[in-house]
């Protein structure tokens, strides 16, 4: 393991910092939960009730990438992930403790991108990896969690899929757009220095 | 019970049924979890948020179960609408019993957690409210450029992290000059331990739970 540049202690203002954006993403997606209930709802008369959540996955993995390039630490994702899962426990998220596993499945899933390229790179390539095991763990723990086991061949496919165009979209794309910003700012220039 | 035990059980319960698919296993969770709100006396609205919130996902769920599954088993369907239920009413149980402000505090002194999180967290969560107005203004002065800002806009999130930053600066400065120390010894007002009764209840709902799972009910 690495750890030629800079240490991988969690600092106190890194563990206050990934609190305060999970909650600010949590605020701003609270229109997720209304968005997923209202996808939800329009999709459940053809059966495909499924896909809200896979369409909407990108929205909720985000903070593992992003706490992954803001703090650029082994573990980064996996404990941003949580810490995010943790916030949206406490400020009201409907499933309660269990978001916890989620938070915590999805966070690793995200690290294992940016464990391939040993933390070196962080760009739209890691992200583009980290959107890939991302759905791939994810999807792996709901073909048991959520029942996707059961579903014929042609549906679990085209749930992979959609899985794996919103976790790049969000995940990949959208976190690349603000990271874009965040340099340009120079602003965290002296924290990963 | 003690936050952490309770934490713990109530994690290993939603891991197990997710790996089970029991009907009457998810029904008696609830069934126990409506017990236990009513013990502490929650307000009866948050039965009916509890009830009305899962409805969507639940019945989504059931009728692409049904329709769509390989063995169009109308059984699994049930299944998965109850576990739905279970999990929102294993949250509520959870949230019932404990606060934030507990939980932290046992995670920190039975889940030994480092002190680093746990108080990062505690003093984040104070900016709730300012983090609720500080979305409103980022939204409010894009829109007197005429800039409409939605929630996939990377200024927005920008924006946020701009704040998150400098806030988290200033915070930890504050609790450092305030005499925090990461990760040192402290000292408690309040020790917490996990009483002997704690760990005979969480057993016996452990036991109970592998026998309602592996004896062939429905």
């Amino acid at each position: 393991m690495e750890q030629d540049t800079h240490s991988n202690r969690w600092h106190l203002r890194d563990v206050i910092l990934m609190s305060i954006v999970a909650i600010f993403m949590g605020i701003i997606f609270f229109v997720t939960g209304f968005l997923y209930n209202g996808l939800t709802l329009l999709l459940t008369p053809f059966g495909m009730a499924p896909f809200a959540n896979d369409i909407l996955l990108g929205l909720w993995t985000m903070a593992g990438p992003l706490a992954a390039y803001m703090i650029r630490k082994v573990g980064a994702a996996t404990i941003g992930e949580i810490l995010a899962a943790a916030v949206e426990a406490v400020i009201g998220g409907q499933w309660g403790p269990s978001t916890l596993i989620s938070g915590f499945i999805q966070g690793f899933g995200s690290e294992l991108g940016f464990t391939a390229t040993l933390y070196r790179r962080y760009d739209l390539f890691s992200l583009t990896l980290s959107a890939l095991t991302t759905t791939i763990v994810t999807f792996i723990w709901d073909l048991v969690r959520s029942g996707y086991g059961a579903y014929h061949l042609w549906l679990i496919i085209a749930l992979f899929i959609t899985r794996l165009l919103s976790t790049w979209i969000f995940g990949a794309l959208l976190v690349s757009g603000i990271t874009k910003l965040l340099d340009r700012s120079h602003l965290l220039d002296h924290r990963n220095a | 019970m003690n936050p952490t035990l309770l934490l713990l059980l109530t994690l290993l319960v939603g891991l197990e049924i997710s790996f089970t698919s029991v009907i009457w296993a998810n029904v008696v969770i609830i069934a126990i979890a409506i017990v236990v709100m009513l013990r502490y006396r929650v307000h009866w609205l948050t039965f009916v948020r509890l009830l009305l919130i899962p409805l969507i996902p639940a019945v989504g769920i059931w009728f692409s179960i049904r329709y769509f599954s390989t063995a169009h088993s109308v059984h699994f369907a049930w299944v998965m609408s109850t576990r739905i239920y279970a999990y929102a009413f294993l949250g509520g149980l959870f949230n019932a019993a404990t606060t934030t402000n507990a939980t932290l505090a046992s995670l920190e002194q039975n889940g030994h957690i480092p002190t680093t999180f746990v108080y990062g967290m505690l003093g984040a969560f104070n900016f709730v409210p300012k983090i609720h107005s500080e979305v409103a203004i980022i939204r409010a002065s894009a829109r007197m450029r005429g800039v409409n800002l939605h929630f996939w806009s990377p200024q927005l999130l920008f924006k946020a992290i701009v704040a998150a930053l400098n806030w988290s600066e200033n915070l930890a400065e504050a609790m450092t000059s305030h005499g925090f120390t990461e990760n040192a010894q402290r000292t408690h007002l309040k020790v917490l331990r996990i009483s002997i009764r704690d760990y005979v209840v969480a057993g016996i709902t452990l036991v109970v739970l592998q026998f309602i799972l592996f004896s062939h009910l429905p």
